[in-house]
């Protein structure tokens, strides 16, 4: 059962009983995407919440000399969103979409304010959840400030064990922030140290 | 014959693009655009040792607006889908109407990569009409000795009419929404009159030096002076040696949608820009 994926991603942080997994089940809307399959577009509202069942997606911008900037990928059981458009309403500035085919559950912001009053402890859940993003994040940025390219790539191994040899190179470094050349030399380095 | 006034003076902030730090007077929170003038980079002027890698900005996609380059110093390569593979070198400009969509790259050219020197460019986003936005694309280069110079002040002043027309002397540029485009070199202590019509929007953007321009001091380099449609002239007093770039068009009034490389008028166009580039429909240039 799919929804077996996203409850074993609640479990970790809060204990939910069987009439409140029931009631969470209603509101989880199930989509498949084809691999390069749009789910949020840029200039769009974001208004759901994402989890990952399975594939990988991609939530990147595209700069005005159509370079792309891959601020994240959500691999199986991430949660991903434009927390910018989420949250202030406003159009989203990034475009998520499948890097292969992927499986989601999308939850309408709308159902989970309703879920957050229906079942409190959710709040404890999100906050964990935002708490790690806001630490990844400006770990992230600090990092891309401060450390090598090489110590980037490393960093990325470990936070994405399952998917990095999935996703295209050009793709990785756009998420580091070098040339896919650069970072083939990196690859073969490690490779031969 | 009356000054215009001068509207606002906009100092570029620095922008991270790749690896590069470039400067942007406009979109800014303080000038969001000029009508019809969207964008204006300011690159460099950066020095360059022997055996570089300056400028690499691989094939990429435009729709709706044109992508113009002036060179300041250095050199810029520029090839697209319509077949066009050319060097321009300082002085010279490259504008291109991206109209209905087409791929090309700007990049470095093996020369200046081997030797090195001094990279400075500007590339304006001229916006198009809806009218006009899927017209055909096309590709004007012209080196410095193409483009004529008006001299004043005895020579002091050296206007290079890129496109539209000063006194007696027509740029090459053929513009197709009458876009008139000069780079001015002042001398210090040297004077200059730009006739300016005032039914069209203008500005004047200093990438060094010290002016007054009609009778506002113009502190430091990298600004962006607008003016109000109040006058037929403008009137720069340089103090030091200083360059300028003056651009003059009509003001569009139109709604614009633009994300990454393409400027429409609605959301939905920008989405129909993305779907046509990834299917091809905007052409493939290879390396």
């Amino acid at each position: 059962m799919k929804e077996e994926t996203i409850f074993k991603n609640i479990a970790r942080h809060i204990k939910l009983d069987e009439e409140e997994k029931k009631y969470f089940q209603t509101i989880l809307l199930y989509k498949q995407l084809k691999k390069g399959e749009v789910l949020l577009n840029y200039g769009e509202i974001c208004t759901h919440q994402y989890f990952v069942i399975s594939g990988c997606l991609r939530n990147y911008s595209i700069d005005e000399y159509g370079k792309e900037h891959i601020m994240m990928f959500a691999a199986p059981d991430w949660w991903t969103s434009d927390m910018y458009s989420y949250v202030t309403g406003l159009p989203s500035e990034f475009i998520i979409d499948a890097l292969v085919d992927t499986e989601v559950f999308e939850i309408r912001k709308t159902d989970m304010d309703k879920v957050y009053e229906q079942i409190p402890k959710f709040e404890r859940f999100f906050r964990i959840l935002f708490q790690n993003a806001i630490v990844n994040n400006s770990r992230r940025i600090n990092s891309s400030m401060s450390a090598p390219a090489e110590d980037r790539y490393q960093a990325f191994i470990k936070q994405y064990p399952n998917i990095y040899q999935q996703i295209p190179l050009k793709y990785i470094a756009s998420y580091l922030g070098i040339s896919p050349e650069f970072l083939s030399k990196i690859r073969n380095k490690i490779a031969h140290s | 014959m009356k000054t215009r006034s001068v509207q606002q003076v906009t100092v570029a902030t620095q922008v991270q693009m790749g690896k590069d730090f470039i400067y942007q007077p406009f979109p800014s929170h303080q000038l969001r655009q000029v009508d019809p003038f969207i964008l204006l980079h300011h690159w460099g002027p950066y020095q360059f040792p022997p055996n570089n890698d300056a400028l690499a900005l691989d094939a990429h996609p435009h729709r709706g607006f044109e992508p113009v380059t002036f060179i300041f110093s250095g050199e810029v390569w520029h090839r697209d889908t319509m077949g066009n593979n050319s060097i321009i070198k300082d002085g010279g400009v490259q504008w291109m109407t991206a109209g209905k969509g087409v791929l090309h790259s700007e990049m470095g050219t093996d020369e200046f990569h081997k030797k090195g020197g001094t990279l400075e460019i500007i590339q304006v986003w001229m916006n198009l009409p809806k009218r006009l936005k899927m017209t055909e694309p096309n590709y004007q280069g012209f080196q410095k000795d193409s483009i004529p110079v008006v001299n004043q002040d005895s020579g002091k002043v050296k206007i290079a009419v890129v496109s539209g027309k000063v006194d007696n002397t027509t740029g090459p540029i053929k513009s197709i929404t009458g876009i008139s485009a000069y780079t001015i070199y002042m001398d210090a202590n040297s004077k200059a009159s730009i006739p300016t019509n005032a039914d069209k929007n203008a500005m004047l953007y200093m990438l060094d030096g010290s002016a007054i321009v009609n009778g506002k001091k113009i502190e430091q380099g990298r600004s962006a002076i607008t003016f109000n449609n109040d006058g037929t002239e403008i009137n720069i007093e340089a103090s030091e040696a200083s360059k300028f770039l003056y651009l003059e068009g009509e003001e569009l009034k139109e709604p614009v949608a633009q994300y990454g490389p393409f400027v429409m008028n609605t959301t939905e166009e920008l989405h129909q820009a993305f779907e046509d580039f990834q299917s091809g429909k905007m052409g493939v240039l290879n390396d």
